[in-house]
């Protein structure tokens, strides 16, 4: 019995310390973190090519008053910087910059205030989709395109979201 | 105090290799459902779809996950996508054998791990309109390239067949 209580208390002491973890360090993996901790970039970013060499960066939003980070990924295009999210419509994340654009985003221990705008227009995001595909699927295409416009009834398909990224004040 | 706390750990163990489902991108325990025993040769039925799950009948350890699907000419192809590896992933590299579930029904089936570009390209097209939202032309598989090197997440490809004897 003393065994059992024991056992209960240590799981649920691992249970505070995993949540109080994920709280503190931002994401881990594929599970959502807390604030972004790392060295503040105050200067506004011009050119973000050099997010090609990161396969994976971090943005933070706001649930209600709490940080909410999650992991995601990254396209670099003429400089800019462009965040994509498949199915974005179900993403918490996703949600919260579309109410509030403002976020801080993480790539490889330095945090960066951006802003987040939502791209509609399809030449700006045709180009985008050859560098998905050579970032992150190894793939080459000879043309490629965003669908857009409705889901065909009865066939399942991802809806590609893509934010332009911006740098904004530090504050 | 090893003696007392193992029938805990063997609980543990039980549950949650037998009892649960593979959640979202969690592997899980072994697959429940009605097996269908009847050979399946037309997979045309699961393209709509928008994922199936798998189990490795050779993994002991989280055997079962949710994988991405495509049908092409009534063939099922699965196809995974992922930084890191799971030990499901590992055991049905090793050995196709496997059990996969439609619907709530199960198939017994050998899931083939497919390596050379003449297998994968001509399934790029399908695959990149249902999971990225892309129409592409003459895509092909390349791998890491001098502006992105190092940045491709694993992708498996694996086609579904009989299962031997079956």
């Amino acid at each position: 019995m003393r065994w059992t209580r024991r056992l209960v208390l240590a799981f649920v002491l691992v249970v505070i310390l995993a949540l109080g973890g994920v709280a503190a360090h931002g994401p881990i993996g594929p599970l959502p973190g807390g604030p972004l901790l790392g060295e503040l970039v105050r200067e506004p970013v011009r050119d973000w090519s050099f997010t090609d060499a990161h396969g994976e960066i971090q943005v933070q939003t706001r649930i209600g008053i709490l940080p909410y980070s999650v992991t995601t990924w990254s396209l670099s295009h003429q400089g800019r910087l462009y965040v994509p999210a498949r199915n974005g419509g179900a993403k918490r994340w996703v949600q919260r910059v579309l109410s509030d654009p403002e976020a801080r985003i993480r790539i490889a221990g330095k945090v960066y205030p951006v802003r987040f705008e939502l791209v509609t227009g399809s030449e700006e995001t045709r180009p985008l989709a050859r560098v998905m595909l050579a970032k992150y699927l190894g793939v080459e295409a000879d043309e490629a395109r965003p669908l857009s416009g409705p889901t065909p009834e009865g066939e399942p398909r991802a809806e590609m979201w893509i934010f332009r990224v911006k740098s904004r004040d530090a504050g | 105090m090893r003696g007392k706390l193992l029938p805990y750990a063997l609980c543990l163990a039980t549950l949650t290799t037998l009892g649960c489902e593979p959640r979202g991108f969690f592997p899980g325990g072994r697959l429940s459902g009605a097996l269908v025993t009847e050979p399946v040769s037309d997979f045309s039925f699961a393209s709509s779809e928008y994922g199936v799950q798998v189990e490795a009948l050779s993994s002991t350890f989280f055997p079962s996950a949710n994988v991405r699907c495509l049908v092409v000419e009534g063939t099922l192809y699965l196809f995974t996508e992922s930084l890191s590896e799971f030990e499901w992933l590992r055991a049905l590299k090793r050995d196709p054998r496997a059990r996969i579930r439609i619907r709530e029904e199960l198939y017994e089936v050998r899931a083939v791990a497919l390596t050379h570009p003449a297998d994968i390209d001509p399934l790029l097209p399908g695959l990149l309109r249902k999971y990225f939202g892309m129409s592409v032309s003459r895509a092909r598989y390349v791998g890491s390239s001098t502006r992105f090197p190092g940045t491709q997440i694993g992708m498996n490809f694996f086609r579904i067949e009989p299962a031997k004897g079956g």
